[in-house]
Parts: structure tokens; sequence; C-alpha cells
């Protein structure tokens, strides 16, 4: 489905996992390389782009964020930078910005995913291994003289 | 908020996440399970981290080694710090096994690791030992790389350069005016001499390497 607004912009719409739809500019959407495949491929010619790993949840912030950055020129970088930071600052928590990094992953879009993976690894920089488990449900696979081993060779970075 | 604790990470975006971080936490981070110890140890991984690291250059690490003169041999008062540009956090690097007061020590980096050279003195006048020491992963351990002997005594240091293509010998520079390149043949344990016509009798000599990639861009 594509519709044509006063200015002449092609709209596509974008479907989330949960069956959110979302109608966007094209030029919003293709900030993500997925979707722009996917309108090059003509994928967005009849009705709207399933994107299956992503919900309407994220999806509405995915938007926000490419909305944001295609609005903006250089020399707005400033500005830009402080809206970055606040954009992160109201993902809130790891499960968010987690969520929000696994979209960016998966919808190909560069900046979002550098933003966040750089969010994320400030927030886990000084936290214990056993601390980051705990955060994303990792199982300790290690045998009591395997996790010795390793923490042995890598002495330094423990203390 | 209620879905936390619930959250599970891919392999992937755990990648992207690590390469953003300094060494020191992504080596911590190798406790975490054995998948993450499997990634952190891939070559995919330093790739990633070597190109997150050179775009945004938040990684350097100074090196420093000092020789504060106060030790014996059981103190060799040789003290290795490496400063993070970034943070100018200090982390002590531990000296290498049995270093000996009385020794001169160079650092420098050889083949990508750092690399200290000791020349030990020792009590006679006409002989020197000389050890060379390299640390193959950042913050590992020291593995003694060479030795030998040496009764010359035009020379006061010597350092390494680089490694021959086969990795069979190392380049040495030696402060000697009339043989101040020599290739050291790490199986054999003997030195081919290099002469280059026409060198000057003392000079400073530095790697580069001509490459079509550039850094900055």
């Amino acid at each position: 489905m594509s519709i044509t607004t006063e200015n002449n912009e092609k709209m596509i719409t974008l479907m989330s996992s949960d069956g959110e739809e979302f109608v966007v500019e094209e030029a919003v959407a293709a900030q993500s390389q997925t979707i722009k495949h996917l309108i090059e491929d003509g994928c967005s010619t009849e009705g709207s782009i399933p994107l299956p790993n992503v919900t309407g949840r994220v999806l509405s912030e995915v938007i926000q964020y490419c909305k944001k950055h295609s609005s903006s020129d250089d020399k707005e970088e400033k500005e830009l930078e402080a809206w970055d930071a606040e954009f992160v600052k109201a993902a809130d928590d790891h499960v968010a910005l987690t969520d929000l990094m696994m979209a960016a992953n998966f919808l190909d879009i560069k900046g979002l995913l550098d933003l966040v993976a750089q969010t994320l690894a400030n927030m886990i920089t000084g936290k214990s291994p056993e601390e980051v488990r705990r955060m994303w449900n990792i199982k300790n696979d290690f045998t009591p003289e395997e996790a010795e081993k390793v923490r042995k060779e890598n002495q330094w970075a423990f203390e | 908020m209620s879905t936390a604790g619930r959250i599970s990470i891919p392999l992937d975006v755990a990648a992207d996440i690590l390469c953003s971080l300094p060494a020191k936490s992504v080596l911590r981070f190798k406790a975490v399970s054995k998948a993450w110890c499997s990634l952190i140890d891939s070559s995919y991984f330093a790739r990633l981290q070597l190109s997150a690291s050179i775009e945004t250059n938040n990684d350097l690490m100074l090196v420093i080694l000092s020789n504060q003169r106060t030790g014996d041999d059981d103190n060799p008062g040789y003290v290795i710090v490496a400063l993070h540009l970034g943070t100018l956090e200090r982390y002590k690097l531990p000296l290498p096994v049995g270093v000996k007061y009385r020794s001169l020590a160079t650092l420098t980096i050889l083949g990508g690791s750092l690399c200290a050279t000791f020349t030990d003195y020792g009590n006679q006048v006409m002989t020197s030992a000389i050890d060379v020491w390299v640390m193959k992963e950042y913050g590992g351990e020291w593995t003694k790389l060479l030795n030998f002997t040496t009764n010359n005594r035009n020379h006061n240091w010597v350092y390494p350069i680089a490694y021959s293509q086969s990795r069979e010998k190392v380049l040495l520079h030696f402060d000697d005016p009339y043989d101040n390149l020599r290739w050291y043949h790490l199986k054999q344990e003997k030195f081919i001499p290099i002469k280059i016509p026409g060198a000057p009798k003392s000079f400073q000599p530095m790697l580069c390497l001509p490459t079509l990639v550039n850094y900055g861009s």
C-alpha cells in the first residue's frame, strides 16, 4: 500500500509482530537497511511490510529515532547528540535497551545500534560476571575448575 | 519493570556490546559463560573489537616501564604500568620472572605484542646476558622468546624490531656501530648479520607497513 502525502512524500506501512500498524514516510523507514532492501525488492507495494521480530512498543521507539535522524541535518549535530542521550535515558533499563538493540540489529540501523550498544556497554563496564549473568539470564556453565582457570588466566582483569 | 530478569541476549548482539568495552572488562566477561568465553577468544571478535577501537580511538593504552633503581636482585626495582588514555585508569603489569636488579630494560612492541628486553651485565666485565620476553595476550603472562650471551662490549643495549615472515627469525637492533642489525634464528639460536651498504654507523630503525587502508577515513 503506498499513499502519498500533500508534500509528495511516499508513505509506507510497517506492521509489528503484535499486529500494530505504523504509517511512516519512506525516507524515515529507509534508515533501516533491512526495510530499504525490502522496499527495493518491491515488498511494500502490496499491503504493509511485516516485521515479525519487533513488537509495537519497540517499533514506535525505533520510528521515533528514525524520524528525528532523518529530519536533522549536520549543523544540528550537538542538538542531535543531546536528543540521543535523552532517548536512551528514556528507555530506562537494560531490558528495554536490549529489546531496542535487538530491533536495531534486525532492522540494521547502524546509528541506533551503536548508540544502544555504547549505552549498554557503559552500564556493564564495572560489573562482575555474575551481575552480567543475572541481567540477561545467562547460565554459568563452567565447572568450578574451569571458572578458576579462566579467572587465573585473566587475573588482572578481575582486580 | 515486570519483564526484568526474563530477557535473554543473542550472541551477536552481545558481541556488539562487548566490542564497545575496554579490554579489561572484556577479559573479565570471559567468565560469564562458555559461549561468551569462546566469542571473546574468537578471531571474529578480535576483528570487531579492533575496528571499533580504531573508529572511536577510545581504548588506547600507554605502557610505561620505569626504572626505580632502589632494588636488589630479589626486587629489581622495575615497574611496568599501563595507562588507559580514555579513562586515565592505571594498571600495574607483572614483570617477567627472574628479572635482576642490575639489568637494563627496554620496552618495545614486537609483532603486535608487548616486548621487554633485559640486558644483564652481571659481574663479568666482558659478557652480558640478554633476555627477550613477550606478553602475547595483553595482561597475560610473559613468555621468554630468546636469550643469548654476548662477549662483545661494543654495544650497551639491544632490542628486537620485528619477526621474519615465517616467524623463524627476529630482527634485532644493537647500538654497535659495526654491527647494527642482525637476524636471530630462534631454532638454530644463531645470528645472521645484515649488511646495508652505505648505511650510517648509527641510526634509529622503525617499522612501517605500506597499506591501502586509511585508518583516518
